[in-house]
């Protein structure tokens, strides 16, 4: 009799089948990266070559030579707060300018990229008030307007391609973080 | 007649002890089970994690880095089955940002993640997902998987814009992943 009782002790471990049960495993692989902020010209420069810039008829500036004058560049920008600002430069020419004559020729650039436009005029200093862009990729439109010598002189004289300014237009990248 | 009698008595005593002389038998039953089950090694965890950090997706054009496969490489991991019938499922999503995007761009990386068993015989796989696609669902490997270190490897490659022409929205947060479901049945 003691010794079945004995024998009745190791059933308990036959209750272990409990345990089977199916188990998957799951693995996570995590990638991540960045794309900074990027505004690039792929036809970063172009010429505007406005001729004659007087009047035949009495030697004074005209106008009709710079105003509506318009340039084409290209390029990109890939984020959506970048901004675009201009500065203008005006056509000056070496040779010096009594009193009753003109070496000068302002005027006002506007560039306009992605519907925005940025512009400056050559009477005042520095930059113009940047626009934001945004994100585009196609044409910058550069088109001169009011142009005005300053006392409304007669220009000097000087050769071909004497008188020479520019317009530069930049490209900002900005960056706004996402949350 | 007394002397009789006492003899028939001791001899009766002594005929009826062998009837105690009888056998009995114990039996003890042994039972028990292996539940079907995959583990990651080392650690016979449920799950194991890695994690790509590509840096700069776009090349100085604006457009997709080509070398993000390469950059990528190979993850292996070690999963133990016991089972003759592992499955395999797969599901990757593409880097994307929630940078809004314009015609001539893109905020999102397509991409195929393929993984690749050790099995001891028959092998489906590779086992492929490509980010732009419902995920590959649980699919048999074949056969039982190799108790081999490095069984599960992980590799990706196509790696792509909408357009190849697309240029790529700034944004200091792309993220994507790839995950693997390995069951035992």
């Amino acid at each position: 009799m003691r010794k079945l009782m004995f024998l009745a002790i190791p059933a308990v471990l036959v209750a272990s089948p409990a345990f089977a049960q199916s188990t998957s495993v799951t693995g996570t692989v995590n990638i991540d990266g960045s794309v900074a902020g990027r505004c690039t010209f792929t036809l970063p420069n172009a010429t505007l070559s406005l001729g004659e810039l007087s009047l035949a008829s009495n030697g004074k500036l005209d106008t009709s030579r710079v105003n509506g004058k318009t340039a084409t560049l290209t390029g990109w920008c890939n984020s959506t707060a970048a901004t675009m600002a201009v500065t203008t430069t005006q056509l000056t020419t070496g040779t010096a300018a009594p009193t009753g004559f003109d070496n000068r020729v302002d005027y006002t650039a506007t560039a306009v990229a992605n519907s925005a436009s940025a512009s400056d005029s050559s009477l005042t200093a520095g930059a113009g008030a940047a626009s934001t862009v945004g994100l585009f990729t196609g044409n910058i439109v550069v088109t001169l307007s009011a142009a005005s010598s300053p006392s409304n002189g007669l220009m000097v004289a000087s050769g071909p391609g004497g008188y020479t300014g520019n317009v530069v237009v930049t490209l900002t990248p900005t960056v706004t973080p996402v949350g | 007649m007394k002397k009789i009698a006492l003899f028939a008595a001791a001899t009766a005593a002594v005929l009826a002890t062998p009837a105690m002389a009888q056998n009995v038998t114990g039996t003890i039953n042994l039972t028990g089970s292996v539940a079907a089950k995959c583990s990651v090694t080392p650690g016979d965890g449920s799950t194991f994690t890695d994690t790509v950090a590509f840096g700069e997706l776009a090349k100085t054009d604006g457009t997709v880095r080509t070398d993000l496969a390469t950059a990528f490489g190979t993850k292996s991991f070690t999963v133990k089955c016991n089972t003759g019938t592992p499955k395999v499922s797969v599901d990757a999503t593409a880097l994307a940002t929630a940078a809004p995007t314009s015609t001539g761009y893109d905020n999102s990386i397509d991409f195929q993640a393929a993984v690749a068993v050790t099995a001891v015989g028959v092998n489906n796989g590779p086992f492929l997902n490509d980010s732009s696609v419902a995920p590959l669902a649980s699919t048999a490997v074949g056969s039982a998987l190799a108790n081999s270190a490095s069984n599960v490897q992980i590799t990706t490659s196509n790696y792509r814009t909408n357009n190849a022409t697309d240029l790529l929205v700034a944004s200091p947060t792309y993220a994507g992943s790839i995950v693997v479901v390995i069951s035992p049945t």
